[in-house]
C-alpha cells in the first residue's frame, strides 16, 4: 500500500541501527564534522609502494583538505609530508608524481631532503637575527605505515598505530598482497555526485549485485553464493568470506582459472573493507583497490587502482589487464553501473528524500545480510558521537549509544 | 582503384555515427575480420600508459551484444571526429589515419557537456576502393570520465 506523507516521513519501526537518516549524506555541518572526527583521525590509503619504486620518487594527494607528498627516501623508507613549504606556503612537490634529489620549493627555493629537513634557504644569513633556522623550518611529517605494499597515512599524530587500527582485517590478504611484489597497472578517478559513504556502502552490501547483469549472471547464480557472508572486525572493518564466481557464464568471458593472484583459487572472489574508505577486491586474476577523497557532502573523488604481479610476462599482464577491464575502469561493465546507482541515490537524498536509508536485512550473516553495514555505521556513530538515524539530536544519540 | 581521402573520411565519420545511434552491427560492418580496438591513455600518476579496453572483433561483438542488458547512463553520446592526417601505411592498400575526437554527452533533459577528448589512431585497409577499419586505438586525453561508458568511444 502506498503511504501518506506522515507515514513516509515517520522513522521506520525498527531498531535505530537498522536505518540511517539521509542527513548523514547531505548536511554540510556533518560533513565538516566528519573531516575532523573521521578523516583527520583514521588511516587513509595514499598509494601503493610500486608508485614510488625508487629513491626520490613521489606521489602527491590531497586528504581532508591537506596537500600531501609521499616520497621514498635514499634510505628506502617511505615518508609523507604536508606538501606545503614552511616559508610562504607554496606547494613544494608539483604534479601527481615525479622524482627529485631534493624537494625544492619553486617560489623562493627553500630546499628539503627526503626526510623533510630544510637543507637550504637562499641567502640564509638573512634569517640569522630573527630566525627561523633551517633546523626550525622542516616540513611537517605525517604518520605513514606500509602494510603489504599499501601506503597509509594518518594526519593525527596521536592516532593508534596502523597495526592496532587494522587489527586482523588483513589476515586473509597476507598472501595475495604480500607474497610477491605487486604493481599498479591501472589508476582511475571518478568524480561522483554522491556522498563518500554512499559509494562505500556499495562495497559492503552485496544485494546491489542484483542490479549488475554481470553479477546476476556470474555470482548470485553460482552455487554456494548465499552460504558465505562477511567476517567483521573491530573498528568498522570487515571482509567477504571468499566465494567462487562463474566468470565464464558472462558472454565472451573465461573462467579465470589460470594465473590467479597468489593464494587465490580459480574463479575466486575475495574482498575486504577498512573503515572508513578503503576496499580491496580480488577477482581471481587481478586486484582492485578503492579509496575516496570526499570533497563535499555530495561530491566524492573516487580513486581506483588495478594491480598485477610485478615483472610478470607481458602476455600474463595483458590477460590481467583484460580481466580487470571487464569489470572495472571507465569502460568496464560494473563501475559505470555503480556510479549511476549511487548518483541516483544522491539525487534524491540531496533534497532530503526520502528521510531514511534502510539497513535491516538479516540473513544469519549471509552474503546479503546488512550486518556489515550496521557494523560500519556503528563505527561511524562511535567516532561522530551522533546517531546515524537521528544525527541532529546529539543528546538522544548519545543516550542510544 | 586507389582509395580516396574522401572515402577514408567517410569511413571514420560513419564509425562515429553508427556508435552514436548504437547501431552495433553497422559499426562492426565497417571493421575487418582481424579488427583490433583499443582505448588507451597515459597516466601521469603512474608515469606509464594504461590500456582501458583491448578487444578483437569477436570480443567487441560479444561486448556489444550484452550492452542492452546493462544499466547505463541515460541520454546520448555524440562523437565528433576531424580527420587530421592520412598517410600511406607500410603495405599497399593500407593507410594510417589520425583524427581529433571529442565526445559530447547530452542528458535526457537536453543538457550537453563535453565527455572526453582524444584522438583516433586508425589503420585502414581497402580492396577496390572500399575501405574498412583494420585497427583503432582511441588515445584519450580525458581521464576522469564520470560514470564511464559501456560503449566504445
Amino acid at each position: 500500500m502506498a503511504r501518506t506523507a506522515n507515514e513516509w516521513n515517520r522513522p521506520p519501526a525498527m531498531p535505530e541501527d537498522h536505518y540511517v537518516s539521509s542527513q548523514i549524506y547531505i548536511d554540510p555541518e556533518l560533513f565538516s564534522e566528519e573531516q575532523e572526527k573521521i578523516f583527520k583521525k583514521t588511516w587513509k590509503l595514499a598509494c601503493h609502494e610500486s608508485e614510488v619504486p625508487d629513491a626520490g620518487d613521489y606521489r602527491t594527494l590531497e586528504w581532508a583538505g591537506t596537500p600531501l607528498v609521499v616520497i621514498r627516501g635514499n634510505d628506502d623508507c617511505i615518508r609523507t609530508f604536508v606538501n606545503i613549504c614552511s616559508h610562504r606556503s607554496a606547494t613544494v612537490a608539483q604534479g601527481p608524481s615525479g622524482n627529485v634529489k631534493t624537494m625544492v620549493c619553486f617560489f623562493h627555493l627553500w630546499e628539503y631532503d627526503h626526510q623533510g629537513r630544510c637543507i637550504a634557504m637562499p641567502r640564509d644569513e638573512g634569517y640569522k637575527e630573527a630566525g627561523p633556522s633551517k633546523a626550525q623550518a622542516g616540513l611537517r611529517e605525517v604518520r605513514t605505515a606500509v602494510k603489504l605494499g599499501l601506503v597509509f597515512v594518518n594526519l593525527d599524530d596521536a592516532a593508534p598505530d596502523f597495526a592496532d587500527y587494522a587489527g586482523n582485517t588483513f589476515e586473509h590478504f597476507e598472501e595475495v598482497l604480500g607474497s610477491q611484489p605487486l604493481e599498479v597497472f591501472h589508476y582511475g578517478r571518478v568524480k561522483m555526485r554522491a556522498n563518500w559513504k554512499q559509494w562505500h556502502e556499495t562495497n559492503i552490501e552485496l544485494y546491489h549485485e542484483w542490479g549488475h547483469v554481470v553479477n546476476r549472471t556470474t555470482g548470485i547464480r553460482a552455487p554456494g553464493y548465499f552460504e558465505t557472508g562477511w567476517k567483521l572486525y573491530p573498528g568498522g572493518h570487515g571482509m567477504l568470506i571468499p566465494k567462487k564466481i562463474r566468470y565464464a557464464d558472462y558472454k565472451g568471458w573465461d573462467a579465470r582459472s589460470n594465473q590467479t593472484m597468489p593464494g587465490i583459487d580459480p574463479g575466486e572472489l575475495r574482498s575486504m573493507d577498512l573503515f572508513p574508505n578503503t576496499t580491496i577486491i580480488v577477482r581471481a586474476t587481478n586486484i582492485r583497490i578503492d579509496t575516496s577523497t570526499p570533497i563535499g557532502p555530495g561530491i566524492t573523488l573516487l580513486e581506483q587502482r588495478g594491480l598485477g604481479v610485478k615483472g610478470e610476462p607481458a602476455e600474463v599482464r595483458t590477460m590481467r589487464v583484460r580481466d580487470h577491464n571487464q569489470y572495472w575502469g571507465p569502460f568496464g561493465r560494473n563501475v559505470a553501473e555503480d556510479v549511476i546507482f549511487v548518483e541516483a541515490v544522491e539525487r534524491s537524498n540531496r533534497q532530503g528524500h526520502p528521510n531514511w536509508g534502510i539497513h535491516s536485512r538479516r540473513e544469519n550473516g549471509g552474503a546479503q545480510d546488512d550486518d556489515f553495514l550496521r557494523h560500519y555505521y556503528a563505527e561511524w556513530r562511535r567516532r561522530m558521537g551522533r546517531s546515524s538515524a537521528n544525527p541532529s539530536n546529539r543528546a538522544v544519540a548519545l543516550a542510544a549509544e | 582503384m586507389a582509395l580516396s581521402e574522401e572515402a577514408i573520411r567517410r569511413l571514420v565519420y560513419q564509425s562515429c555515427m553508427t556508435l552514436d545511434v548504437e547501431d552495433c552491427a553497422g559499426y562492426l560492418a565497417l571493421c575487418g575480420t582481424n579488427y583490433r580496438y583499443r582505448i588507451t591513455t597515459y597516466s601521469p600518476e603512474l608515469k606509464k600508459d594504461m590500456v582501458w579496453l583491448d578487444h578483437s572483433r569477436k570480443d567487441l561483438a560479444n561486448m556489444l551484444e550484452m550492452v542492452p542488458q546493462h544499466v547505463r547512463l541515460p541520454g546520448k553520446f555524440l562523437r565528433h571526429a576531424t580527420v587530421q592526417v592520412v598517410d600511406p601505411g607500410e603495405r599497399p592498400g593500407e593507410w594510417k589515419v589520425v583524427s581529433a575526437l571529442s565526445v559530447y554527452y547530452t542528458d535526457p533533459d537536453g543538457e550537453t557537456r563535453l565527455f572526453a577528448v582524444g584522438r583516433y589512431h586508425d589503420r585502414i585497409e581497402d580492396t577496390g576502393g572500399t575501405p574498412w577499419l583494420a585497427a583503432r586505438e582511441v588515445r584519450l586525453e580525458t581521464r576522469i570520465l564520470g560514470p564511464g561508458s559501456h560503449l566504445p568511444m
